[in-house]
C-alpha cells in the first residue's frame, strides 16, 4: 500500500506550519525557549529533556528535507536518498 | 517548595502500548496549545528514585492532566493499579498543602466514563472529571478547551482542529521514522515529544 505523505502544499486547509524562531522577539521568556510560532499565535515551546536518538537539529533537518521532497513531488526513495545525502554533509 | 511553571503540564497516565495513541495525542495537544510536557519518563536518572521523580515534576508544573480511565481490576488476583490515582493524590496534596504558589495549580481528570471514579475514589467529588468513553478525538476537544479556559490563552485553536491536525501528523509519523531509521518501538517520550515540537515549527 502506498503512504500518502502529508508534508507540503496540499496541506493548506490546515495552515499551522510555523516560522523558525530565530528571529522571534519572543524567543525566549523565562525558563522557557520557544521552537517558534503557529500562524494563529501559538508559541510551541521546546521541550525539557533532549531526544534520546537524534539532535533536535537533525530532527528538524529531516521534516523539513521530508516536506521539501512532497512539496517537489519527489518519490519516497529519492527522499531517502536525500536524507541520507545530507546527513554525509554533517 | 518552588514556584510552579506558568506552562509545565504534567501528565499522569498509562505508559503501556495499548494507551500509547491516547498518551501521543495528549502530548501533542499540549505542545499544540503551547505548553511543555512533564511526565515521569522524561529523566532516566537511576540515581532519583521514581516517587521522588513524580514529586519534583508535580512540584515544577502548574498544570495536570490525569488519566485514571485504566483503574481496574487486572492480574491473579485481580487488583487494580493505583499508580495513577495516588498521583493525582499528590497533585491534590501540593496544591492543598504546598502554600501560596502551589494553590495556583489546576487540573483535569479524565476517566471513560463520568461517574466511574466514584466507584473507587469518591473523595475526589467536586474536582475536574471529564468522560473521554476511550475516543481520542473527544479527549483531544476537552483537554484543549480546558487548557484555553484555565491559561486564559484566547489564540489557542478548537479541539475540532487540533484533533484533525493530530491525524495528519499521525500519518506523517511513519515517513519520519523511516526517514531516521527508528521503529516506533524505539522511539522514547523525549524523541516523539522533539518530533512534534519541530513538525510544528520547521518551516519548508
Amino acid at each position: 500500500m502506498r503512504i500518502k505523505l502529508v508534508f507540503g502544499t496540499e496541506r493548506t486547509d490546515i495552515p499551522f506550519m510555523a516560522k523558525v524562531s530565530k528571529t522571534a522577539p519572543n524567543a525566549r521568556s523565562g525558563r522557557y525557549v520557544a521552537a517558534g510560532k503557529t500562524p494563529d499565535g501559538v508559541t510551541i515551546l521546546m521541550p525539557k529533556t533532549k531526544p534520546t536518538h537524534f539532535t533536535t537539529r537533525e530532527i528538524r533537518t529531516t521534516i523539513t528535507e521530508l516536506r521539501r521532497d512532497a512539496a517537489t513531488g519527489r518519490s519516497r526513495e529519492s527522499m531517502k536518498t536525500g536524507s541520507n545525502r545530507s546527513e554525509s554533509k554533517r | 517548595m518552588v514556584s510552579p511553571n506558568p506552562r509545565d503540564v504534567f501528565v499522569n497516565c498509562p505508559f503501556d502500548a495499548a494507551y500509547k495513541p491516547t498518551f501521543n495525542a495528549i502530548v501533542f495537544t499540549v505542545v499544540r496549545c503551547g505548553f511543555r510536557v512533564r511526565c515521569a519518563l522524561e529523566a532516566d536518572d537511576a540515581a532519583e528514585n521514581r516517587f521522588g521523580k513524580i514529586c519534583r515534576i508535580i512540584d515544577s508544573s502548574r498544570y495536570g492532566v490525569h488519566d485514571i480511565s485504566r483503574t481496574e481490576a487486572d492480574g491473579d488476583p485481580p487488583l487494580p493499579r493505583f499508580n495513577m490515582p495516588l498521583e493525582v493524590g499528590l497533585f491534590l496534596g501540593a496544591k492543598r498543602f504546598g502554600g501560596r504558589r502551589q494553590s495556583e495549580k489546576k487540573c483535569i481528570i479524565f476517566d471513560r466514563e463520568r461517574y466511574r471514579y466514584q466507584r473507587f475514589m469518591s473523595d475526589i467529588a467536586g474536582q475536574d472529571i471529564h468522560a473521554h468513553g476511550g475516543d481520542i478525538a473527544t479527549l483531544i476537544g476537552e483537554l484543549t478547551a480546558w487548557l484555553r479556559n484555565e491559561s486564559g490563552l484566547r489564540n489557542i485553536p478548537g479541539g475540532v482542529r487540533i484533533a484533525a491536525e493530530f491525524e495528519i501528523f499521525g500519518s506523517a509519523l511513519p515517513e519520519i521514522y523511516r526517514a531516521r531509521n527508528l521503529s516506533s518501538e524505539e522511539v522514547t517520550f523525549a524523541d516523539y515529544n522533539d518530533i512534534v515540537v519541530q513538525y510544528l515549527t520547521a518551516s519548508e
